[in-house]
Formats: structure tokens, sequence, C-alpha cells
């Protein structure tokens, strides 16, 4: 289910907030919020939802017998065994047709492909899984003696099939004990609905323009127009996926869960690596914890550690040579800053304007990654970014287009910086009478607008929904 | 971190359940409007002109292939209530967002594109932009060049490309299109020597000058108005060495008001246009009776009923298109055969010149699947003495070239 349709706005959401708000009792509420949950995902996919309760008892089971475990090479021995239990799920579900169809167009052999439809969602609920049990294993967290409680915190609808991925140890307390309140109500709503702006208006809105010029206009476009697609791609991902990020943190609040940040408005970054402190903190955090810590970190092949992680960032992102690429362009990007600093005194961040400038126009570029999958496009779009074998100025077809919409790009850009958050805070102070109803005033005309801009729209996913 | 919420902090209970209940408020709205669709007997959308989704049946095989959910979305996405307001105001919000000025551009998506899919939206009228592709073009050339040389010894050959309402529009609007004279220029030029080229674009540019723009093509409409395509007929008479049409000799009787191909086509991007007024011309209608349409049609009637038809609702500017081919009967048996391969600016044009020719044989490359054997059979049973092609200055946006070439096969 999505949360930007008819069926989640005018009946998933008021059923499950009114059921879940008449039971009094944690345990009552725990199953509500367990159920819904569990509707939720198999109400877009019915069967893999048995794979969901599967995995999380095969992890339930593993992180009990871990837990009692004292001897440590046995211990290491579990865990890797549930490792590979779970990210061989991944592996055959996401991974498995990528591989075996590079390896048939290398060696020219037919090994036959699987062509399983990958569930949405299984990267995030396979990496929650993951945290838990390497958590427990670490001592970082308590074993969870409930397996509806476990379920409850791999499923929770909120955040189940596209983040922020939420670390076992963050909300294990949470989940016996938290505060549900009015106060929190009203902001976890607010919230919500700004996600969802972003999403219906803004995220939907670039997408269109990004797909007019990048795919329906792709032959032959100038290097002046692809720039423009590029850029409302750009902007399409940030709506988009920090709405959805904003709408489950919102959504979180409601049921009195905090689940930490996502976004902090990455393109103000004013460094590669400052993006990506910035941008899917989650991702980045587990992949620095699970991953670039235990390989070594900064301490030893620091170097190998980084192409590793940023490999694996690209992986997880699809099974694509382009996500690959994607993450290969950003360990380099990433190793060039980290010389330049050290080696040649030369540190982007120190820059004021030109640096952050800079980077985006990095990032931006490095969007036609991620946007392309077919690679000849994709080689296509680098080069016609830099202008090579390109015209530079803008066909009629493309001036019609850009004309049409790019006005509202500038819109879109601030509301991609602070400025909108600092001045809705000065005016309304948090949590007090005049905040408190300019909030839920602005949850209504946001929740109404986009109920009824969805009616007009055709079926728009989350884009981060296919991770 | 951006939108950080703080929620301990609940001093005053009724301040709260005051905002409280403005959200649960908006919540039941979008609910009830929702729910609203289980109780919705309409079945069809007259506005988007299609069926609506039915309610889906649950069924076990309905529910793991994913259908029974997907159905029930787009059940409940056509029952809301009061689901055609809230797709006008959808509309009027998304429009803010794209409109520049007062001004839409429209462009077609895919590379298959209807005359008039590329439009310029304006407030008081929609205009099909040109915008030319190489490819067609260079169909038109062949094709036309390819009719030409088919002709028998002894067959006059013309052309006559005539310019749209996009050509004579202000240097702002004109920015977003091809020229149609340079374009109608590469064309005439491409063409063999030995056919004569009419020039529509001078007296139509005249015309627009003396009597405004909207008296010579529609506003919401692609072509021109049955006055408009006087000045394109007298083009080609005066080339034809015959006598002139003077429309403003006629009465001009006026049947009332319609919106045209554009505002239909762009229906869901327009405001409250102005509808069209239509009007034509009684030229005597009575020197026409012997219009005949033949081969895939039975039709034998008046010319009268060929150009009022009510079925047509409003297009009475033009002789019927959808036939493989039309023979007029002038009447003027001195004057001449003449072979026509138009589109719907030569329908329109063929009543002012008709009673000066003995016969006209119209043939529309969008229908016509005779091939060139059919249509040198139609020259010798006639006994086609000139042939002419007559087409807008649109088509080099379009596939008509293309649809020329199965006249030469």
């Amino acid at each position: 289910m999505v949360f930007s349709s008819v069926i989640f706005m005018g009946i998933f959401l008021p059923v499950s907030l009114i059921l879940y708000f008449l039971a009094k009792e944690r345990k009552t509420r725990n199953l509500i919020l367990l159920l819904v949950s569990l509707v939720f995902y198999a109400w877009g996919e019915p069967l893999w939802i048995v794979a969901i309760l599967l995995l999380t008892y095969v992890d339930f089971v593993f992180a009990k017998k871990v837990s009692v475990m004292s001897d440590n090479a046995g211990r290491k021995k579990f865990l890797a065994v549930i490792v590979a239990v779970n990210l061989s799920v991944l592996f055959v579900v996401k991974y498995f047709d990528f591989f075996v169809s590079s390896m048939n167009s290398i060696t020219g052999a037919h090994l036959p492909l699987l062509h399983i439809r990958m569930p949405i969602g299984i990267s995030f609920f396979t990496f929650q899984a993951l945290t838990y049990v390497v958590d427990v294993y670490r001592k970082d967290a308590n074993v969870q003696e409930s397996y509806a409680n476990l379920l409850l915190y791999i499923a929770m609808f909120p955040q189940l099939i596209a983040g922020p991925i939420v670390r076992y140890s963050d909300i294990d307390r949470q989940i016996q004990n938290r505060d549900e309140n009015m106060q929190g109500f009203v902001n976890g709503m607010f919230r919500f609905s700004i996600g969802l702006g972003k999403k219906v208006v803004f995220a939907n809105y670039a997408g269109n323009i990004a797909t007019s010029l990048l795919t329906n206009n792709f032959d032959g476009i100038s290097t002046k127009a692809i720039w423009v697609g590029i850029i409302m791609f750009t902007l399409q991902l940030y709506f988009d996926f920090s709405g959805y990020s904003d709408m489950a943190i919102g959504l979180g609040k409601v049921f009195g869960f905090d689940y930490k940040e996502n976004f902090n408005y990455p393109y103000m970054a004013n460094s590669i690596a400052d993006f990506w402190r910035r941008w899917h903190i989650s991702l980045g955090s587990f992949f620095k914890d699970y991953v670039y810590i235990p390989l070594g970190g900064n301490r030893k092949h620091q170097y190998f550690n980084t192409l590793a992680v940023w490999m694996l960032t690209g992986l997880w992102h699809g099974a694509s040579w382009n996500f690959v690429m994607w993450g290969l362009f950003f360990a380099g990007m990433l190793v060039l800053e980290r010389n330049l600093k050290k080696k040649a005194g030369i540190d982007v961040s120190k820059i004021p304007v030109t640096g952050n400038l800079l980077v985006m126009i990095i990032i931006t570029y490095s969007m036609s990654l991620f946007y392309f999958t077919d690679i000849h496009q994709l080689l296509v779009a680098l080069r016609t970014l830099l202008g090579i074998g390109s015209t530079i100025s803008m066909s009629l077809a493309e001036k019609t287009i850009v004309y049409k919409y790019v006005w509202s790009m500038p819109f879109m850009v601030i509301a991609c910086t602070p400025l909108p958050a600092n001045i809705g805070k000065r005016i309304f102070k948090q949590d007090t009478f005049l905040g408190n109803i300019a909030r839920s005033l602005g949850f209504c005309v946001l929740y109404i607008l986009c109920f009824i801009l969805i009616i007009n729209q055709t079926y728009n996913p989350f884009l981060y929904f296919r991770f | 971190m951006e939108n950080q919420n703080q929620s301990k902090n609940y001093h005053n209970p009724f301040q709260l359940k005051f905002s409280f209940g403005l959200v649960m408020m908006a919540m039941i709205i979008v609910s009830v409007m929702t729910l609203y669709a289980f109780t919705d007997k309409k079945t069809v959308s007259e506005k988007e002109n299609r069926t609506l989704s039915k309610a889906p049946q649950l069924s076990v095989r309905n529910w793991f292939n994913g259908g029974f959910t997907s159905q029930l979305n787009s059940f409940l996405n056509d029952h809301v209530m009061n689901r055609d307001g809230m797709i006008k105001t959808a509309t009027k919000f998304e429009g803010m967002m794209k409109k520049e000025q007062e001004m839409q551009i429209t462009i077609a998506d895919s590379d298959r594109k209807d005359i008039g899919s590329d439009a310029l939206i304006l407030s008081d009228r929609i205009i099909a932009l040109c915008i030319s592709n190489e490819d067609y073009v260079r169909d038109i050339i062949k094709y036309s060049n390819e009719l030409y040389h088919m002709m028998p010894q002894g067959v006059n050959k013309y052309m006559m490309l005539s310019p749209t309402r996009i050509e004579f529009e202000t240097d702002y609007c004109k920015q977003y299109t091809d020229s149609q004279a340079d374009l109608i220029s590469i064309i005439y030029s491409a063409v063999s020597d030995e056919v004569k080229k009419i020039d529509a674009y001078s007296p139509v540019d005249m015309a627009c000058d003396t009597y405004g723009i909207n008296k010579i093509y529609f506003r919401t409409d692609h072509h021109w108005t049955h006055f408009g395509a006087s000045f394109g007929a007298n083009a080609l008479l005066a080339e034809f060495g015959k006598n002139l049409v003077n429309p403003e000799s006629f009465e001009e009787i006026i049947t009332g008001e319609f919106l045209g191909y554009l505002a239909v086509m762009h229906d869901n991007e327009i405001g409250d246009i102005p509808p069209d007024t239509y009007s034509y011309y009684d030229y005597g209608t009575d020197v026409y009776e012997d219009a005949y349409g033949v081969e895939g049609a039975d039709i034998t009637e008046g010319i009268h009923e060929l150009l009022v038809d009510s079925s047509r609702a409003g297009y009475y500017t033009f002789v019927e298109r959808s036939y493989q081919y039309v023979v007029v009967e002038g009447g003027n048996k001195g004057g001449g055969v003449l072979m026509m391969v138009n589109d719907s600016y030569g329908n329109a044009l063929v009543p002012w010149i008709a009673k000066q020719f003995d016969k006209i044989i119209m043939i529309d490359p969008r229908v016509f699947n005779g091939g060139k054997q059919k249509v040198l059979e139609l020259v010798e049973e006639y006994k086609v003495d000139s042939f002419m092609i007559n087409l807008a200055g649109l088509v080099v946006g379009s596939s008509f070239g293309g649809e020329m070439k199965r006249m030469c096969e």
C-alpha cells in the first residue's frame, strides 16, 4: 500500500488510528499495530508477507540462541549463519538474476534466470532484521522474548517499505514503553502531511518534467535540456525519499515512537562526505557501523574498506551496473576529497558557496548514474552532460517543456533548504497554542489538497520502494 | 535536523484538543469522501468519456495475484465523492504550477503525434504548433514527387501548402513553433520543377491583417474558417486562370457556437475558453447537387448534405473527409477535371472552387487504400487534366507523408 493513495488516506490510516487508540493496554495496542502493519504489507505483497513472518521467526530463534551462548567462536559462527540466511534471501530475489545474466553475457553461457519479482521494501526489512541479530550478538540490545514484538519492530508499517532503517537498539525499549500523547499526535500528523506534500506536490511534479526530458525526449537531447532534466530528477529524488521519511517519522510519532532523522538538508552539503552525512542517514550509518568499522574502518585497509562499502551501497540501491558505477563514483570522490585535504591542503568544505556549488554539480552529475539503468543511454547522458557530441542549445520541443515548467524550480530549490522550516518555527513557536493551530490547519490544507491531487494523478509509487 | 518535533509539552489540554479536533476533522472529511464510493452508482464519467471502474469481487486468486487490491484502488479513485469537482480543482492547481503567464504549452510526449497534440493554450484560444520533423518533411517531398511523376503526360501539376494560424500569431507565441514560411519554401524548392507552386501564404497573411486573425482561423480549432478558406481558394483559382470568388457577396449564415477539435483534445488543460462562432456562406448550394462519394461508402447526396451535416456538430465548412475519395460534380463542363490529394484544409476550400470545374476528385491519403493502380484508374476514368497536392503547413509535424506513400505503391 502506498501512503499517497486514496485507500491509505481515506480508510487504512483512520481505521488504524481508531483501533489503536481505542485500545487501552500496551499489549493490545502493539497487537493492533502489528496486525494493521501485516495488512499494510499484504495489501501490496500478499505472498511475500509469508517471507517476512518466516524470516523474522528464524531471526527470533537464532538470536535467542546467540544470546545464551558463551563460547565466542561459536557465537561468531552462529552469527555468520544468521547473516547468511538473511542475505541469501535478499540475494536470491534481488541479485541472482543480475549476477547470472552478467555471467551469461561475459562467458556466453545460457544459465537460467529465476525471474522472481522483487518484493517491495525487501532491502529495508532485511537490514532491519540484520541490525537486530547483530545488536543482540554485540550485546548492544536485549534479546526480544516475544516473537510478536520482534515482528512488530520489523514489520511496523510506517517504516516497513522505504525506511528509515530503524535499529533495534534504538527502539527496543519503545516497543514496551512509549508515550503516545495528543501533542505527539498533532506534531506527527503535521510531519506526515509535510512529507505527503513533498511527495504529491513536488516529487511527482519534478518527476513528470524529468521523465518528459530524460525518457520521452532523450533521443538527441541537448546539454542544456539534460541538465534541466537531471536537476529535476535530483529534486524529485530528494522530495520523494525525504517525503517518505517525513511520513514515516510523523506516523511513528503518532504511535509514540521516536525514529531518528533520515535527512538533514543534503543539498546544503559543502563536501561529498558532508552530503553523505546528510542523505539517507540511516543507510550510511548502517554501512558504517555494520560493514566499514568491522572491516577495519580508518585504521587499516581504508581504501579497500571505502571501496567495499560503496560497492555495497551501490548494489543495495539496485541490481544493475549503473548502481555499481554510482557507488564506485562516490568511493572515488570521497577518496579524492580526503586526499585533496590531506596531501594538497585543499578543503572543499572550507570554500564558501563555491564549495557547496561544486558539490551540488557533482551530486547532480552523479544522479545520471542513478537515473539511467541502460548502460548505452547512461554513457550518452554522461557525455551529453559534459557537452561532448551533443548540441548545447535546446531544441524547440525541449524549450517548450523547459519554459513551461522551469519557473517552479526556484521554489523547489528553496524547499530543499532549511529556510521554510526556520520561518515556520520563528512565526509559530513549537508546542504553543498558535503553533499547534498553525500545524493542525497546515495538516488540514495539505491533507485535503494532496487527497484531491491524488485523485487526478496516476499511480505514483515512491522511488525508494524499488530498493 | 529538519522538522524536529518535540512532544513533551502539553500544558493546556483544551488548546491541544482543539488542534487534535482539527486534524481529526480533516481525516473524517477524507474518509467520508472515500467511503462514499461504496454508495456511488455512477458507471460512466461523461466528462472523461469513459466507463468507471467496478467494485472488485474478492476471491483467493484475485487476492494473491494482486488484482483485488489494484482494482479496489481504481474503484475508490473513480467513485470518491464529488470526483469531477476534485479533478477540476486538481487540474486548476496543477495548471497554476505549469502556467507561464497566461499561456500553457502542451507538447505530446510520444513520437506519434496527431495534428494539434502540440499546442499553445491561451485564455481565449488554442493554437496548434508546427513542430517539424525532418523525416516527415523528407517523406512529404519524396512521395509528392513520386505522385507527380506517376501522372500521365499532359496532366498539369500543382502544389499548394496553406499556412495555419500559428504563423500569423504574435511573435511571443511564434517562438515556440517552426516557421511555416521557411518549411513551405523548403518543400516547394525540393518538389519537381514541372509542378506549379501556388502561393496561399501571401493572400492569407494579407487577409489576417485586413480582417483580423479570428475571422480567418478558428480560435478553438486548427482549421481555417469558411471565410479564411476563400483566400486559399482565390490563390488557386488565380493560378488556374479562373474567376475569383467574393465571399462578401454571399449571405453569411451564423449557425451557433461550438468548441473545436483542439478544445476537445485539450479538454483537461483549458479553462473556460469562449467557444467559436460558426458561420458559413450561402453561395448557392443548389449548384453542386450532383456530388458523389464513391468507393467504400454508399453516398449519393448533394453538396449541401456533404457540407451541412448535423452529425459533424458544427464542422459545416468541410466536405466529408472520411471517404477514400469523393467526386464533386461542379457542373462546368469546360472547366476541367482536377484531382486533389488533400487534407481537411483542402476539404474546406473545395466548396469555393467547385462550380468552376467540371469535376473535382478529392483523395484523402489517410483513408485511401487503393494504391498507385487505383489512382491511375481514377485519372483515366475521370479524364483528369490537373493534379494538385493541397495540404496545410502543419503536416510537416505529422506522418502525412507516410500515408501518401500508400498511394505510390
